[in-house]
Formats: C-alpha cells, structure tokens, sequence
C-alpha cells in the first residue's frame, strides 16, 4: 500500500516536471503542439463530415435527390482521421495497455522497461509508415483512382500512412527521450538495488521476446499466441503491441520483408469501410450529450416517476443507464454519467453503499442497447447488417433493465434500506417538459434506423446535430467544453479504430496459418455439447475479460470465432448479442475492468468494494447470457419483424 | 534428387458454396494430387484472408500468391477486361455460347493476358464463369424493351448505368445488401441481379416479376497468379497449372449452368412470374444496347476499340 502512495505521488511530480519540460524543450513542445493541431483538425474532419451526412441524407429523403460527394468525401476524412490523431493519443497516453503487472513496479523498472516496450511499438509504427510509403508511390505512379461515384487519385488517401506514422514516431521518440531523463534526473531512488531489479526486468522482458520469435520459428501458431501474450503482458500498448505481433508473424510466414506490404493494405480495408464512420460519429454526440446536462434531467425524470416503488431510486438508476445507453455508444461513458448523477441522491436517501455502488456500476448497457460502437466493431468484422444487430440488441438490453430493477426492488424490500419518496403530478410533468427534448433524442437516432430512412452511420450523424441543437437549448456547454468534447472524442475514436487496425494486421497471420478452420475442425469433431460450448464459450471471455478491455476482445476473437459460428449452430447476429453481453460482463471483472476504474476514480473507494457491489450484477449479466443462447428468438425476434433478417 | 516442394496460398472472396469457391477448393486439390503434394497449394476461401477490393493490391505485392479477381473490381481498374468479362458489352451478346466462343479466342485471351501482366503484376491462368443475372421487378414484368421506360431499378457500375440510359430506365445506385429493403420500400421498382442473390436474399418476395436477364451472360471471374511467382515455376508446372485452369474453367461452366437451372426452377416455384423475353424481343434488346454501349466503350478501350468489338461480332 505504501509503495503504491509513493508511485502515485511520484508520477504527479512526474507528470508536473514534464509538463514544465515540455514547455523548456522547443523541439519537443512543437510536436506536442503538431500532435495538438492534427488531433484537432481530425475531430472538426468528422464534425464536418456529421453535417454533410445529414445534409445528405435530408436531401435523399425530402428531395429524392442524392449528392454524389458527401459519401465520397467523407470517406475521404474518415480515412485520415485516425492517423491525423493517432499521435495525440500517444502523447495524452490514451492508447490502452494492460498494465495490472507493469503498474505494480517500481518507478525506476517502468521507465526501462518503458523504453523498451515503446520501441516495440515503434516496429509496427515504421512497419506501417515506410509501406504505406511504398504504397503511396505506387498510387502515385499508376494513377489508381478510389472507387464510388466521385473519384479521386488513391495517393490521398494513402500519403497519410506516411504522415500519421511519422507523427506518432515523433511522439513515440519524445516520449521515450523524457522515459530516460527521467531515469537519470537523480529524482528515482538512487540504491543499487532498484537498479539491479530495474535491469533484470528489461532482460527479462528481453529474453521473453526472444523466447517468444524463437518459438514462432519452431511453430508459428504456438509462436503468435506466445508472442501476443507477451507483448500485451509487458505492457505494450494494445494497438501497436497487435500490430508489432503481426510485424513478427507476417516476417516469418513470407520469409521476407516484403510481407510487410500486408499492414498498410489491412490498414487501407479498415479505413474505407463506410460503417466504421459511425464510430467517431457516435462517439462525439455521445460525449457532447454528456457534457449537456442529460444525465441530470434523464435522472430527475425517473426519480419523479419512479421514487414512490420500494427501491425507487434504484429502479430510476437502472432506467436512467437503460436511456442514456440508447443515446450513447459505449459502455463506460454511460457508467460515468450514472455514477456522477445518481450517486449522492441515492446514499442520501439512506440506500446502501453496497447496493448503490453496485447499481451504478451494474447498470451499463451501453453496448447491447443500440447505438453501440461494439455491433458496429462486431459487423463489420462478421459482414453482418449493423442495423439488424442495432435491432437484435434491442430486446435483450431492455429485459437486461427489467431483471436489475426487479433485482434492486426485491433486495430494497429485504433490507428494508431504501426511503420511499412521493412527488405530486405538477412535479413530474414539469420533469416530463424539461427532459423531453433529451428524450426525443433515442426516438430520432433509432427511429431513422427502425425506419430505414438512415444507414447505422448516418444515424451517428444525426445524434451529433442532436447533440449540438440539445447543447444550444440547454446553454450548457462553453466553447472550451465544446472543443474539449472533440479532442477527448475524436482520442477515444482512434484507439478503437488503431486497435482494430493492429488487430486485423495479426489476425491476417492467423488466417494464413489457418487456425480458424483448423480450430472450427477440432471443435467440430470433438461434438461437445451445447451445454458444454456455452460453459467453454463464457470461461473463455471472462479469462480474456480479465486482461483485455471490449474492443480489443472483439477484434482478437470474431475474426477467429465467426467463420465456425454456422457449424457449431449459433446464429451470427445472436453471438454478436451473446458478446456485448460478455463483454459488458468483461467490463465489470478484475483485475482490469474498465467500468469499475471509472466508478474508482469518481467514488473513492476501494476497489475490492465497487468488486464485491458488483457481484450480482455480473451473475444477472451472465444469467441473460444464457438465456439470450437458449433461446435466440430474444435476439431475432426483432430484425425479423423489421428487416427480414 | 526429389524435388523441392512449392506451397502457395490461393485467396477467392465469394460466398462459400458458391460455383467459383468450389472450383477453387477443387483446383488446389488437382494440383495437390497430380504432383503428389509437390506443389501445395493453401486455399482460403470467403475473402476470410482478404476482401475483393483488397485482394489485388495483395496478389499485385504477393502477400497472397494466386488468387480470383473479381469482375467489377478487376474491370475498375482496366476498361479491356471489363469489357471481356462481358460487363462492359451489356446487352451485346445473342447468346451464352456467343460469350464463350468470344473469350475462347486466342487474340482475347492474349489482350486479357497482356492486361493482366501490366496493370495487376499477375499471370492470367484462368476465366471461371460466374453466373447470369435476372430483371427482378416489384410491380410489373418486363416483357418487352418498351417495359424499362422509365423502370428505376438499381444499377451497379458504369456500363450498366449507359444501359440502362439508352433504354429509357431509371439507374439508380445502392449497395446490394440494401435491396431487399428498397425494394420492399418501393425506393427503386427492381433490380438487375445475379440469379442466386434472387433465391438467396429472397428478393422474389418483394420484387415477384421476374425476367430472365438476357444481356449479360455468364460473367468472367480472373484465375490468376503472382507473375514473380509464376516466373520462378519450372515450365512444366506452368504448363501443369495452365492446363488444369482450362479445366476448371470448362468444369465451371457446367456447373454455373446446372446451378442456376436449379435457381431458376426455385425461383419460378415462389415468383408470381418467371418470364424468358421471346427472340424478337431479345434481338430488339441488343439493337438498342449496341450503339450505346460502342458508345460507351469508344473512349474507354482506347486503342483496342475497334479490335474488340471485331472479336465479339466475329464469335456470333
Ligand atoms: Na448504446
Ligand atoms: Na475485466
């Protein structure tokens, strides 16, 4: 305990010393700045994309007058979006790594060691920048020309490889040069020891990569689950350290360097996929939404409404996380805005710290209510209609509402810790009128969808205009909180899109080496019962769970898992489904468990408290699982009313 | 000295099942047993190594060594091939065999084989027949040329979009997953399709009128391979894989037409109407078409203008 006082306090002065050194070194504040600048042109790229989809899609439906450029430029900007803020992330430190054993070290170990995982992650960086280097003069001799109705020369697209990975090694290389002043500043602990154990670390990282390439070639499929082990276990971050992976696999699989042409071609296919705009979209009215007080009314509404049930409250927590996740992509975004709301209303009406901790937590459904960034990731890699799985996550989220409520109110009259509260019908009209507009928000963004006036992605482009029109009304929000809301946006964006990109990148080695089938085979003629795979399904993800945040679990396993899907019996849109509810469950497991840090760094408490609170809900969670398995009709019921899926 | 054994991996990008995914299974397997397993060949199927799109940067910086081209993708970046994978001649042909004896032709094989080493850094071994498409129609049969007067339909490319100009429909341009619902919302009154995305999507349900399409006949999907890897094949496995890419190419003829005699026969069971247009029809269809699609193709085939459209009147 007392050593992890030390390492926090110390990483402050760090972090104070850097900052005022960031402000001293010109080279290296100018490419904080660059990095800055670029970040922010990305996120204004989308803003201005979210208009010109809307644009579109109102004159297509009004005027049966379709443009020929909104789609083709904003694909345009969506291609250079995550590598314009690719860097920005590096710097703000937003590109994830699982770091439960590296975080526990002494400050001196993870500054070495530091230096050595971030020029892993340089390999994938240089990997990418110098052939998509190639691959830009290639367009660039040929004259390729993009596909669509508005064409332009394929270089423009492709001469941001080379920029966004020169940035990022810029940013990688500066922070590498603070890593080793820091290490020689004086400031860390001066004994011989920490030195000694400092350095030992390094080799012994060292020698497990070595260990790892040695084993990749003797057995390459054994060689790629090592090496992926190890370089996630270190402490590389996830997107690069995927990336690095495939690095290793696609030198060893083509016996030349030259294989290395795969990682900007893999790269190219993620970018220009139509769908996977939605994400930065989602991701920025989500943000705005949050910063525009709709956590508070949504909450006021639902307490109004709701108060007079035993466990009222906690029932209002539930629906307020069942609504706001209707409005906004992702799962923890969604527990943050819980927890800041509803929180201090319940203890002070005398709930236990228990039973609240763990409703706010519980309650994220941020992923199997649509939108959900998560169907959109899942889609894209399946091939399958992200609508129909908007439409499939629909049923299983609200009966997900349903089960925490009962939960909460069957518990509240057993313990008989809850205060009933009544508010008169002028009350709750008048919370009706303030929160109305919020909560015409949902109806628009799924409506359009359900309705098949808009694409998944135009959808996304529609709750962002939603969002600003909703900030206007509400005089919420400062230009500084708006700009706030499009750097934290478009950062959170591009680690999803990265780690895809890193991913799919190993995921091609994988192919090559034909683990898929190979697996699908062996399970195929193992002829485990059904009972049987969903048990080894679940143990599977909550293992993963506990090291990996959703995204990355995504990434790594449909591509894997779904070419089996049709012959072990499950229905794609169903396991889509089935894996937002694991992945949520994920979220909530330690040692890393995204939603419950979030719920740490808001409530101060200890996190084997916000752990236990959330017990219940994991089995719920885990529960609906099962059910939504058994019977897939809870997933298929509605795509097959409204699409014909 | 026995000798060294060849591995290559092989990428198609179609929907498993599908005609060219099991020619290319069974083409890997040929070339596995009339080499005892010399030459190894690794098929990927279902574009689970890459998309269609992607696959031909990927063949072209041989990160994967043989592959299918797909028609459009292939016809994006050469106006030539588009035009002998029959795409950029809709509406040109009589008939299915004129379609063949036309790519049969050794001056058409040698212009495709020219394209293909300079634009796509590959070997053309193969043209595996794809499948036909059909006129699926949501209120109305198209019956007679006059029936596409004003018919908005979906179009896909191009030189279907001139079709359809010069006869008198309305193209309108949709991914073909969104089909199913535009045509069940009456955004486009029908579409010309492949005649297993008909029975496979179920597009019968909502457009019910169904005409078999007789303007674009069995299109050409491209066997080819890696041409650095094709170079360093000792001339009997050249002569090897160039042999069996014959034969499975006529092996895939047969087969695209038995399947689509058995997804013609399915649809015709659910449709409201299957309907064949009567020859008179079909000869006013291609007088139509012609002139606008030499139109079309003038600045587009460049120098190999005249000499193509020589070979196709030459293949009637
Ligand atoms: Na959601
Ligand atoms: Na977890």
């Amino acid at each position: 305990m007392g050593a992890e006082a030390v390492t926090s306090s110390q990483g402050t002065v760090d972090r104070k010393k850097d900052e005022q050194r960031g402000k001293n070194l010109s080279v290296g504040s100018i490419i904080d700045r660059v990095s800055w600048l670029a970040n922010l042109i990305a996120s204004v790229l989308i803003l201005m994309v979210a208009l010109a989809v809307c644009y579109e899609s109102g004159k297509r439906y009004f005027f049966n007058a379709p443009t020929e450029w909104v789609m083709s430029l904003s694909m345009l900007a969506f291609t250079w979006f995550p590598f314009l803020s690719a860097a920005y992330g590096i710097k703000t430190n937003r590109h994830i790594a699982c770091d439960v054993f590296i975080s526990r070290a002494a400050p001196r170990t993870r500054a070495l060691l530091g230096v050595a995982t971030d020029l892993t992650a340089l390999l994938y960086i240089l990997g990418l920048g110098v052939y998509g280097y190639k691959e830009f003069l290639d367009a660039y001799g040929l004259g390729a020309m993009s596909s669509g109705t508005l064409r332009y020369p394929l270089w423009i697209v492709r001469v941001i490889f080379p920029i966004g990975m020169l940035l990022c090694l810029l940013q990688m290389l500066r922070k590498i040069g603070l890593r080793i002043t820091t290490l020689y500043d004086g400031r860390l602990e001066k004994n011989a020891g920490a030195a000694r154990s400092a350095k030992l670390m390094l080799a012994l990282y060292l020698v497990n990569l070595a260990v790892a390439v040695w084993v990749l070639s003797v057995n390459m499929p054994v060689g790629i689950m090592v090496m992926t082990l190890t370089i996630l276990l270190w402490g590389v971050p996830i997107a690069f350290g995927l990336g690095a992976v495939g690095v290793f696999g696609l030198l060893f699989f083509h016996g030349s360097i030259s294989g290395l042409y795969t990682i900007p071609i893999v790269a190219e296919k993620t970018v220009s996929h139509f769908v996977l705009l939605a994400i930065p979209l989602f991701s920025l009215g989500g943000v705005i939404l949050g910063k525009s007080g709709l956590g508070e009314r949504i909450y006021d509404l639902s307490a109004k409404w709701l108060a007079w049930l035993p466990g009222g409250l906690g029932v209002a927590t539930c629906i307020t996380g069942g609504i706001l996740a209707a409005m906004i992509g992702s799962s923890t975004a969604v527990t943050a805005i819980v927890t800041l709301v509803a929180m201090k209303p319940l203890l002070d009406r005398g709930y236990s710290k228990t039973m609240v901790i763990g409703t706010v937590t519980g309650t994220s459904l941020g992923l199997i209510i649509p939108p959900s960034i998560g169907f959109i990731v899942y889609g894209f890699l399946t091939d399958t209609s992200v609508g129909a799985l908007f439409m499939a996550g629909f049923i299983p989220g609200a009966m997900l509402v349903a089960m925490f409520s009962v939960y909460v109110i069957v518990t509240c009259i057993i313990t008989g810790k809850y205060e009933k509260m009544h508010f008169s019908w002028p009350q709750r009209l008048r919370s009706l009128k303030s929160s109305f507009l919020i909560l015409l928000g949902p109806i628009f963004v799924l409506g359009s969808i359900y309705s098949g006036l808009a694409t998944p992605t135009e959808a996304g482009a529609i709750l962002v205009i939603y969002s600003l029109f909703c900030a206007i009304v509400y005089k919420q929000m400062t230009v500084k909180d708006f700009v706030d809301c499009l750097m934290e946006s478009s950062a959170i964006s591009t680690m999803i899109l990265m780690i895809m990109i890193g991913a799919l990148t190993m995921a091609n080695v994988v192919t090559l080496l034909q683990v898929p089938s190979n697996l699908a085979e062996l399970i195929v003629s193992a002829e485990l019962s059904t009972f049987s795979l969903i048990v080894i399904l679940i143990v599977f993800y909550m293992i993963l769970g506990m090291f990996l945040d959703g995204g990355s679990i995504t990434v790594l396993t449909v591509p894997v898992l779904a070419p089996m899907l049709s012959s072990l019996g499950i229905d794609t849109v169903v396991f889509g489904v089935v894996l937002m509810m694991l992945i949520e469950t994920a979220l909530l497991t330690p040692p890393v468990g995204l939603n419950l840090f979030t719920v740490q760094g808001i409530v101060d408490e200890p996190l084997i408290t916000i752990i236990k609170s959330t017990l219940p809900f994991v089995a719920i969670l885990l529960f609906a699982t099962v059910l939504c398995l058994v019977f897939p009709k809870l997933s298929l019921w509605l795509p097959s009313l409204l699409m014909n899926y | 000295a026995a000798a060294e054994t060849i591995k290559l991996t092989f990428a198609t990008t179609l929907s498993p099942k599908s005609t060219i995914e099991v020619a290319a299974k069974r083409y890997a397997d040929i070339i596995g047993e009339k080499t005892d397993g010399r030459i190894k060949i690794t098929h990927y199927g279902g574009g689970s190594l890459f998309n269609a799109k992607d696959l031909i940067p990927a063949l072209a910086k041989n990160q994967v060594n043989m592959a299918v081209h797909h028609v459009a993708m292939v016809g994006r970046r050469s106006s030539v091939l588009e035009f002998i994978a029959s795409f950029g001649a809709q509406g040109c042909w009589s008939s299915f065999d004129h379609y063949y004896r036309f790519i049969d032709q050794p001056e058409v094989r040698a212009i495709a084989d020219a394209e293909f080493d300079k634009y796509f850094n590959a070997k053309l071994l193969g043209m595996l027949a794809y499948g036909t498409s059909m006129f699926a129609s949501g209120d109305k049969a198209i019956k007679t040329v006059e029936d596409f007067k004003g018919w908005k339909a979906r179009s896909s490319g191009t030189a279907q979009a001139a079709l359809y100009k010069a006869l008198g429909a309305v193209g309108v341009e949709m991914s073909a997953k969104e089909l199913y619902t535009a045509l069940q919302r009456g955004t486009i009154q029908g579409c010309s399709t492949g005649t297993s995305r008909v029975r496979r999507a179920r597009l019968y349900e909502v457009a019910p009128y169904v005409t078999i399409d007789p303007t674009v006949p069995f299109m050409t999907f491209w066997l080819v391979i890696n041409k650095d890897v094709w170079n360093k094949l000792s001339s009997e496995d050249q002569t090897l894989l160039m042999e069996q890419a014959r034969a499975i190419e006529a092996w895939t003829r047969e087969y695209a037409a038995k399947e689509r005699q058995e997804d013609i026969d399915f649809i015709g069971s659910k449709a409201k109407i299957v309907y064949d247009m009567t020859s008179e029809e079909k000869q006013k269809l291609v007088a139509v078409a012609r002139p606008a699609m030499m139109a079309f193709s003038k600045k587009q085939l460049g120098d190999k203008y005249q000499l193509l459209w020589d070979l196709l009147d030459k293949a009637k």
